[in-house]
């Protein structure tokens, strides 16, 4: 009776135990899968809101705004663009946000306690779309410059003041005594045309290749170059598609402080194709919007037909009655070239800009004594 | 005869405790069925809870979310270059939307025709934006407007905006008054 006593609690404890062990098993089973949910709804939350936070920020012309990311310190997000998509999220995540239509410029990746919004608008020459950077107080921008009256570069020291990340070189001794002082990137920008052809700067050898970068500024163009050991190596160059400012106007008084919204995206973009990808949304803009200009020409048409001044001054710069140059054919032209530029033809493009001048020169002229254009 | 009695005594001692016993390990079993059943009970109890109160938040969440699209849906429509006015070449007029475009709309959509709606459907997806003119007469622009049958919800935004016609003023444009409705459906 004793043994089958002792035999019946042993196997009593054996069942308690199984049962226990299963029981605990299933919880933990639970809590692991609920762990797992909840890091991929965190991590959609994130990037919904930062969504809609980028979105709110690109609306926000001429405004910066510093994004509190505090709490994804440890997580890095990236932005790309690829095919005319452009896309970010939380690195080696699964959760990520498109958009096929809202330019942003940023760095490839960004790891930072706080993010920083910046939006100008684009005009082309009329206002075309909002430009959306994206960069953080961890990437340093190393502004090289020999001209002490670069106005852009006085802009971006200027308004990056705050962020304190933007800091001005005057003179070669400053560059290569450049360091990095524990950013998370150092982003060299010059109107230098031959820097790239100097060693890396010595205090930022000891840096991965992928933490330097520089981009070269030259009339109306961006070089890219990535740190390969001590040198640069060449990544691609881009156009870019700005009127600049001052030179064209025929009475001289264009703003030839107005920051540069094309500049800054060649600036801001972590890659040659990231530029080119962002500006092939806006290009694809603009060809929309021409027709709408072009509607809003034939009304100021009808308009001044229906004022008695068929012929006149206003609508000489209107029409095609005249042999001057007119906004009429101009914005056909625009949008020929827009078209052409988009599908790729280099000399679209270069015409494209000479276009958007001429018509900026017209609306400026036309607005001296007639309804603008825009 | 007092053996007899002792011997039955102890025959029947002995098939009570046999019977207790059985009885015993019948009743435990039954106690432990039945804290089982009841442990199984407060865990389904438990689930069903949690369930619920996940369905409730999701549902709050979805209704923040959507609260939110159709507040970015306003802001975006606000500042769209298709509607916004310009002074002093590209500088844009904040809250003012320039109605040479506006009457130039639907031609310009038919003009686009599919392009209008694959480009801007991926801007606001289901959503109607009217515009009213309130002064100087009452009128209605629709401005964008894809159907969406069968939404469960929409949620309705309303932005005052100042309405700029640069062909009826003597020198300066001329301003009337009116607000900018967004529909967001979901």
């Amino acid at each position: 009776m004793s043994s089958k006593a002792q035999v019946q609690v042993t196997f009593h404890w054996i069942y308690v135990v199984l049962a226990g062990a299963v029981i605990l098993l299933f919880f933990a089973g639970m809590v692991v899968r609920q762990k797992s949910v909840a890091e991929k709804e965190l991590t959609s939350e994130v990037v919904r809101i930062m969504e809609s936070i980028l979105a709110g920020a690109g609306v926000s012309e001429k405004t910066k705004n510093v994004i509190d990311t505090s709490g994804l310190a440890d997580l890095a997000l990236y932005f790309s663009c690829t095919e005319g998509v452009g896309e970010f999220g939380i690195l080696d995540g699964s959760s990520r946000a498109q958009n096929a239509r809202d330019p942003l410029f940023a760095p490839q990746v960004i790891k930072s306690p706080q993010l920083v919004a910046w939006s100008l608008p684009y005009a082309f020459p009329f206002k075309v779309i909002d430009f959306l950077y994206v960069t953080a107080p961890t990437i340093k921008y190393a502004v090289f410059s020999l001209n002490p009256s670069n106005d852009l570069f006085d802009d971006f020291e200027e308004e990056f003041r705050d962020v304190g990340n933007v800091v001005r070189l005057q003179t070669p001794d400053a560059y290569a005594s450049l360091a990095s002082e524990e950013y998370f990137h150092v982003r060299v920008v010059t109107d230098v045309a031959d820097l790239h052809l100097q060693s890396v700067p010595l205090q930022l050898r000891s840096l991965d290749d992928e933490e330097v970068s520089l981009v070269e500024l030259l009339e109306e163009k961006a070089v890219y170059y990535q740190k390969k050991g001590t040198m640069w190596q060449q990544r691609g160059e881009v156009e870019i598609f700005s009127l600049g400012n001052g030179d064209d106007f025929s009475d001289g008084m264009g703003d030839s402080s107005a920051k540069d919204p094309a500049v800054f995206a060649a600036i801001f973009a972590g890659t040659p194709e990231q530029y080119r990808c962002n500006m092939q949304k806006a290009l694809w803009r603009l060809e929309l919007l021409v027709p709408l200009y072009q509607k809003k020409e034939e009304r100021l048409e009808w308009h001044y037909i229906g004022e008695g001044e068929s012929t006149g001054t206003c609508m000489n710069f209107l029409t095609s009655n005249s042999a001057r140059k007119n906004i009429e054919d101009t914005l056909t032209h625009l949008k020929e070239s827009a078209e052409g530029c988009r599908r790729g033809s280099a000399g679209s493009c270069t015409e494209l800009i000479a276009v958007a001048r001429e018509l900026r020169i017209l609306n400026k002229e036309m607005g001296l004594d007639c309804i603008p254009l825009y | 005869m007092i053996q007899k009695k002792e011997r039955m005594v102890r025959e029947n001692l002995q098939l009570f405790s046999h019977f207790s016993r059985r009885k015993r390990g019948e009743v435990q079993l039954m106690e432990t069925i039945s804290i089982l059943f009841i442990f199984f009970i407060l865990v389904s109890l438990g689930i069903l809870f949690y369930a619920k109160y996940k369905s409730v938040a999701f549902q709050h969440q979805q209704d923040a979310f959507q609260e939110a699209r159709a507040r970015e849906l306003t802001l975006r429509i606000v500042y769209l270059p298709e509607l916004q006015c310009s002074k002093s070449q590209a500088e844009a007029e904040e809250h003012c939307v320039d109605m040479l475009k506006v009457n130039g709309l639907e031609d310009w959509k038919n003009t686009l025709e599919e392009k209008f709606t694959d480009y801007y459907f991926d801007i606001f997806s289901y959503a109607k934006v009217t515009l009213y003119q309130i002064y100087p007469e009452e009128q209605e622009w629709e401005i964008y407007t894809p159907p969406k049958l069968g939404f469960k919800s929409a949620r309705t935004n309303r932005f005052i905006v100042a309405l700029r016609d640069d062909t009826l003023g003597e020198t300066t444009p001329a301003y009337g008054y009116g607000y900018l409705e967004v529909v967001a459906y979901s």
